[in-house]
């Protein structure tokens, strides 16, 4: 369970969130969209105290986790895998070890069992056979997607996903988005995805929050999204389907202001 | 090979600190791998002597001193380490050498007999303490000082009464005349040999300037009053030599008298011999002067290249 | 007003930055596995690759001193010998240690800004936090162990190699001959000199390594940050390095 609670942060005397509360319950998935720049990455930031709000809390399984010691809190970030909107691998090391990481640090299974574990997350996300290669040696896509792998090795409680399928090709990202569902599903996982792609939203999310200007100018379910008369939102969630749903208007949408 | 990073490092760590302990010992003099013959003695003053100062016998370099520390009873333990295969018999005694104002200082051991059975590793050998070289040099300068000044008051004195005798009238002249030219003898005897001296005493400064050269920052300190001391000396004789100038000119003065004097004493113009003499003692006095002048300046720029250390 | 005196207080917020950064480091770590392993990684980078480079300035260095040291103590006074008892001592307490600061500043510290720096703006900081891990003390404490320990190590390579290289100099150029450097470096040789020398290296080691994660840990802006960060760095470092070694020199001789 993870509650961010009246969040507001401004960076630099421009407020970024203002007001913010989400809920997360346990096993559910959480769709955040909004534009470019709205504050998606800073508010899931927050969920992991990478980011201390200037205002508001946030509370992870009972604990403000801005009021627990660091030992504590890092206890508690245990609980997480995230996905950075960037990858953000370790480029010292190779893709075997990225994945690798929090199973070496954390775990203390023997080399052998360590190996088949991230050979199977490099298989999930459809890179069987990168390991020995650096980051700076992988496409975008590619390390995003190692980076997803190296996210859920330890089948956290909570995974946090920052775009996961933006720059794949549609069929990786449908197949990234059937994994999701499936650790969703298989695992229990609860998970707050970024994304921009709506496609994604309706194949995973079980509710959607939609952030404009500083707050969350709406949130409900996925079904919830069409009967919706929020201008905003339904500008966002258009500009999107006409992409997913026919091919040829892709350059119209971009045509008409 | 999974081990090789650690392997390297801790080679080149391993290898650093050999190079570190064995450059320590080459640099104090101690031979490197073999153990050394360890002799302990006891000085009344270490006289500047320090951990790595050279041991010597006959001027031979044969070990270094290891340590100095101060007893409780404020006796000075010293340490040394020899050449391994040395063998320094009972009954020999250990001395301190060198110039401890300049801090070049080292042991001199002199041997028994080489009858007498070798005393044992970490065994006791006698130390005695000698003057120090250079504090004997400075001794000696101040003695030579004093014996400049009795000569010259003497002479002042011996002058003075002179001109009283002088002033007398009908008084003998002539043996006043003869205590004159012994004094005046007298003074010119002294006169050569102290130049002789204080060129001595210059020319020990000089070596002592040679082996202040040699010295690194150690002994900033004493070197200073050192020098404050050779400067005093320097003092000491130029006022000695500005009384003897007042005596030369009591002397001129007296001879101004004779000059404007009686018929008998006119004679005294007769006697050239006194006439040389005092042109001569008076051309020494201005020479010794100058030198004592100019060479203490001398020594002391030299002495300014020890400001590179 | 209050410009001026956040300006004002601005070094003292630095100074309790910095401090609180390596007191992280050291406090509440994780696992010491991983940090075995990291600190011998950086003891490679930081100490063995620096070999060379220390090597050879130092022989450089050692050798200049030499020529120039018998160019200017040229003298009827002055045996040959003074020219070791001037070298050796110079490379042990100076030349030695702050040399290898130097060009260590350049190299290790601009490499660690750049590192930490870049690990920052492209989020792998944040990466490891968010995993768990405690990234200052991950990141942080084997750079300073490995620039403490490793820093001496090259403190001792760079006087053997200065020392060797002036005695090659002074055969080379006619100077003075092997055995009168050497005897002019053992007269005057006070055995509390090297200690000096090594205690130089440690805190020199501890500041470029320190002066660099700080400097690296909180770079902001970028590419152009991480530039910034790494000049920095190395700037900084040799400033702290001349200043520590004023103090040492002031306090400890
Ligand atoms: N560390 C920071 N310092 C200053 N401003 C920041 C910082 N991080 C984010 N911002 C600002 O906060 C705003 C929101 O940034 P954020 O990264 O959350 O956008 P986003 O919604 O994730 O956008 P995108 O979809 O492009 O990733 C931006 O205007 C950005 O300039
Ligand atoms: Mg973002």
């Amino acid at each position: 369970m993870i509650r961010l609670e009246h969040i507001t942060k401004q960076f630099n005397n421009t407020v970024v969130l203002r007001d913010v509360s989400l809920d997360i319950p346990e096993g559910e998935t959480l769709a955040v969209i909004g534009r470019s720049g709205s504050g998606k990455s800073v508010l899931i930031k927050h969920a992991v105290g990478l980011l201390t709000p200037d205002e508001g809390r946030v509370v992870v399984d009972g604990a403000n986790i801005h009021e627990v010691s660091y030992k504590e809190l890092r206890r508690i970030r245990r609980k997480f895998g995230v996905l950075f909107q960037g990858g953000a691998l370790f480029d010292s090391m190779s893709a075997f070890e990225n994945v690798a990481f929090p199973l070496r640090t954390f775990t203390g299974k023997p080399d052998g069992n360590i190996r088949s574990r991230v050979e199977a997350c490099l298989e999930m996300v459809q890179l069987p056979d990168i390991g020995k290669k650096m980051p700076s040696e992988l496409s975008g896509g590619m390390q995003k997607r190692v980076a997803l792998a190296r996210a859920i090795a330890l089948e956290p409680k909570y995974i946090i996903y920052d775009e996961p399928t933006s720059g794949l090709d549609p069929a990786t990202s449908n197949h990234i988005d059937e994994l999701i569902l499936s650790l969703n599903e298989r695992l229990r996982v609860t998970s707050i995805v970024i994304t921009h792609d709506m496609h994604s939203v309706l194949a995973i999310a079980d509710r959607v929050a939609f952030i404009h200007k500083a707050r969350i100018a709406w949130s409900g379910t996925v079904d919830d999204i069409h009967r919706s008369d929020h201008k905003s939102l339904l500008d966002f969630v258009r500009a999107n389907e006409y992409v997913i749903g026919e091919q040829t208007s892709a350059s119209e949408v971009s045509l008409h202001p | 090979m999974k081990h090789s990073k650690e392997l390297i490092v801790g080679l080149s760590l391993a290898a650093a600190m050999v190079v570190f302990v064995l450059g320590i010992r080459f640099l104090q003099d101690v031979p490197l791998f073999r153990s050394t013959y360890v002799l302990h003695t006891h000085f009344e003053s270490a006289g500047g002597l320090s951990g790595g100062s050279p041991i010597r016998i006959n001027g031979v370099d044969v070990g270094a001193v290891e340590h100095v520390r101060l007893d409780t009873d404020n006796r000075v333990s010293v340490r040394l380490h020899l050449d391994d295969n040395l063998h320094i018999p009972e009954g020999s005694h250990a001395e301190i050498g060198g110039i401890s104002a300049l801090g070049s200082n080292y042991v001199i051991i002199f041997p028994a007999p080489q009858g007498n059975p070798p005393i044992s590793d970490g065994g006791y050998i006698e130390g005695v303490s000698a003057p120090d070289a250079f504090e004997a040099v400075t001794e000696r300068s101040v003695r030579l000082t004093e014996n400049v000044e009795e000569a010259l008051a003497n002479a002042n004195l011996l002058l003075e009464d002179t001109g009283l005798l002088i002033g007398e009238t009908g008084a003998d002249i002539r043996p006043t005349l003869r205590a004159l030219r012994e004094v005046t003898d007298a003074l010119a005897q002294t006169l050569r040999e102290e130049q002789e001296s204080v060129r001595q005493i210059i020319g020990n400064v000089e070596t002592v300037s040679g082996d202040l050269a040699r010295l690194s920052g150690a002994g900033t300190d004493t070197l200073a009053q050192t020098l404050h001391r050779l400067d005093q000396i320097t003092v000491h004789l130029e006022s000695s030599l500005q009384m003897l100038e007042g005596a030369t000119h009591n002397l001129d003065e007296i001879l101004t008298k004779i000059n404007n004097g009686d018929g008998t004493l006119a004679r005294l113009l007769n006697d050239p011999t006194l006439y040389i003499r005092m042109g001569s003692t008076l051309g020494t006095l201005e020479s010794l002067l100058q030198d004592l002048q100019d060479n203490p300046r001398k020594y002391l720029r030299h002495m300014d290249i020890v400001d590179v250390f | 007003m209050t410009y001026s005196l956040t300006w004002f207080l601005r070094p003292f917020t630095i100074l309790g930055k910095y401090s609180l950064l390596i007191f992280h480091a050291f406090v509440s770590p994780d696992d010491f596995r991983t940090y075995r392993k990291n600190t011998f990684n950086q003891m490679m980078r930081i100490g063995v690759e620096s070999i060379p480079i220390v090597a050879l300035a130092a022989a450089f260095s050692g050798a200049v001193t030499t020529v120039q040291v018998s160019y200017q103590l040229v003298s009827v006074f002055l045996p040959a010998t003074v020219i070791g008892s001037v070298v050796a001592p110079s490379m042990i307490l100076e030349l030695g240690p702050v040399v290898t600061g130097f060009i260590l500043a350049g190299r290790v510290g601009a490499r660690i800004a750049a590192e930490l720096g870049t690990m920052r703006v492209t989020e792998q900081i944040d990466a490891l936090e968010a995993m768990g891990l405690n990234s200052i003390s991950y990141l942080i404490a084997p750079r300073i162990l490995a620039g403490i320990i490793m820093f001496p190590m090259l403190y001792v390579a760079a006087c053997a190699i200065g020392i060797g290289g002036g005695i090659t100099v002074a055969n080379l150029g006619g100077y003075l001959t092997t055995q009168e450097f050497v005897q002019g470096a053992q007269d005057f040789f006070r055995p509390f000199d090297p200690y000096f020398g090594l205690s130089k290296a440690f805190v020199f080691g501890f500041i470029i390594t320190s002066v660099s994660c700080y400097m690296g840990y909180f770079t902001a802006g970028g590419a152009e940050g991480v530039g910034k960060s790494t000049t920095q760095a190395a700037v900084m470092s040799c400033v702290f390095i001349l200043i520590a070694d004023l103090v040492l020199a002031v306090t400890l001789l």
